[in-house]
């Protein structure tokens, strides 16, 4: 073959090129430097990564704010937000970033799994979650959810509190039924008759069918039926022990700007609107502006900011573990720190 | 001049009739904005995002660009090993189409672990997807050269060196333009998806951000942008072609 015997030689150095291309490759992709933090060196800035629980929206205002207001850099922090279609909580445990966006329905199977994050704030107090339905289905209490059908991502902690909540309610939880939407607008699966209700954030998708859309709704809230469900709190800000541990005066710097952030969106919201959305502007100005309005009033409603009570998690991890969402118990009172609460 | 107003006016016509059927047609059955809004409202939000786009657009395309650079670093290297060794090509080639058969959505994240939340995943996507039709298609063209070509050469006096650079180089030519031109297609995709897991700016960011806030129109002036960048970096691939491998379309002129 006269292939073989041209490419002899060229086969050699290509394989060279190629290795020491691939060698290159792998000493550029080296993260290692990022969860180091040598203290508040005099006009010198520290990176620190932050991962959002998908994308930027009012949970996230007071960050945005200290953020533009430079509040981190005042503590010597260099911050950057990233938004991340996923859950942060993985990439935190694994050192990838310092601080993440979760919920508390995922850093307890964290910690069940060893994967090591601690919630150090709660960005609002009384878990806002509620059932959403069109007015003209008529739910007006959780029994009323029997013979409906639920529109929902399939996860397993949607189908218990469906259940738990229908059930408290003197209703048959069987007689509901679940049906998967995936990522789809929910307004256009209820308007179709697709599914009758859905899980929506009163924050968010509440103002957008109320003020925005101008819908007749319904909307059953989860802090209503406290003695059928548990309080949870969500979202929440996270980061990584072996972090917490070995740098604690970044946390603490880290906090001292977001909490100042926080209070500033909970006393001004138009600003805080605003200032989220100039970092933003592609986001619904109405939507915003009607989201940062209701939403100052639910960021602290149990004395500070971002202070967070065992007991809360305690009933929540018990309720994982029974409705058999978590693998094994771990000790609620690991899971969260108000020691950087400023 | 007019060849070109021959070539495009009938897709271009084609494609204005549609847009007015579209807007006429959302007007007459009045459909809500968020299940189809009228190419005039998208324009509207077009004219809004205007000022955050060029940041978008830039990040998408270094992205799309540095992976595409590398795919074609890539692609032809691995085209000549493949092309030169039987072994090689048994071992290469199999996990060539496994690499093809792992789903980009799956394999980002996985990217940003190894590699940090840079623009190094995103890059790494886009080649991923990119040199893949770049080493099919030249490992073709290298199988097909005319092997009466290389012994007319040889039978001259060339030696291994001269073979290689006037007979095989443009033999591999157009396939590897062929191969690019299915990269550079799917060069912007890729960087949309590689932006999911993890970014703070970018198309696939600003789709994210737009879902998210319920703005279909502003998801439909993102579509429109990513469709716009793709036709560009396709036009100007094949203009590359056209360039580096005059004969293929003077003999195609000729026909």
């Amino acid at each position: 073959m006269f292939t073989k015997k041209i490419f002899r030689k060229l086969r050699n150095a290509t394989l060279l090129t190629a290795s020491s291309l691939l060698v290159l490759f792998s000493l550029s992709c080296g993260t290692d430097e990022q969860l180091t933090w040598h203290g508040q060196i005099e006009g010198e800035l520290f990176p620190v990564v932050l991962l959002l629980d998908w994308t930027p929206n009012t949970n996230h205002a007071g960050i945005y704010i200290a953020a533009q207001k430079g509040w981190y850099e005042e503590e010597g922090i260099d911050l950057t937000i990233l938004d991340y279609a996923g859950e942060p909580t993985q990439l935190v445990g694994a050192g990838e970033a310092h601080f993440g966006i979760s919920n508390a329905e995922s850093v307890i199977p964290a910690r069940a799994q060893g994967i090591p994050v601690i919630s150090i704030a709660t960005i609002i107090t009384k878990n806002t979650s509620s059932l959403l339905s069109l007015q003209e289905e008529g739910i007006t209490r959780p029994r009323d959810l029997e013979g409906k059908s639920y529109g929902g991502w399939g996860g397993a902690l949607e189908t218990q509190i469906v259940e738990e909540l229908v059930r408290c309610d003197g209703g048959d939880p069987k007689k509901v039924k679940f049906t998967e939407v995936g990522n789809v607008d929910y307004l256009v699966g209820m308007e179709r008759d697709q599914y009758d209700f859905v899980w929506i954030f009163d924050a968010w998708d509440g103002i957008r069918y109320s003020e925005v859309e101008e819908k007749d709704i319904s909307t059953l809230a989860f802090r209503d039926y406290e003695q059928c469900i548990p309080n949870w709190y969500t979202p929440i800000i996270i980061t990584n022990q072996t972090l917490i541990k070995e740098y604690p005066g970044l946390i603490k710097a880290f906090m001292k700007a977001t909490a100042r952030g926080y209070e500033f969106a909970i006393e001004n919201p138009e600003q805080a609107a605003n200032i989220l959305l100039t970092s933003v502007p592609e986001l619904d100005k109405e939507l915003v502006h009607g989201s940062a309005r209701w939403l100052s009033n639910f960021y602290a409603t149990d004395g500070d900011w971002g202070s967070q009570k065992l007991k809360v998690w305690q009933e929540f991890e018990l309720f994982l573990r029974e409705a058999g969402l978590t693998s094994k118990k771990i000790d609620a009172a690991e899971a969260f720190t108000n020691e950087f609460i400023p | 001049m007019q060849i070109l107003i021959k070539q495009y006016s009938p897709p271009l016509l084609l494609l204005v009739l549609l847009i007015g059927i579209w807007e006429a047609a959302v007007k007459l059955f009045e459909t809500e904005t968020y299940i189809l809004p009228a190419p005039s409202l998208i324009w509207e939000a077009f004219i809004e995002v205007l000022p955050s786009l060029p940041t978008h657009i830039e990040t998408t395309m270094v992205e799309a660009l540095a992976g595409l650079g590398l795919a074609i670093v890539i692609g032809p290297l691995l085209a000549i090993l493949i092309f030169a060794s039987g072994f090689l090509r048994r071992v290469l080639y199999p996990l060539l189409v496994v690499s093809q058969n792992i789903p980009v959505i799956v394999l980002a994240p996985i990217l940003v672990i190894w590699m940090g939340f840079g623009i190094m995943p995103k890059v790494v996507v886009v080649a991923l997807v990119g040199f893949f039709p770049i080493v099919v298609n030249t490992v073709e063209a290298l199988n097909n050269t005319d092997r009466e070509m290389v012994e007319l050469v040889k039978s001259m006096g060339a030696g291994q060196r001269a073979i290689f650079q006037q007979v095989l180089i443009p033999a591999a030519i157009p396939g590897f333009f062929s191969g690019l031109k299915i990269a550079a297609t799917y060069a912007i995709l890729g960087a949309v998806i590689g932006e999911w897991s993890g970014a703070s700016s970018g198309l696939g960011i600003f789709i994210n951000r737009s879902q998210a806030a319920f703005r279909l129109d502003q998801i439909f002036v993102a579509i429109v942008i990513i469709a716009s960048l793709s036709i560009a970096l396709f036009g100007t691939v094949g203009l590359l072609a056209r360039v580096s491998s005059p004969w293929k379309y003077i003999s195609k002129q000729g026909e």
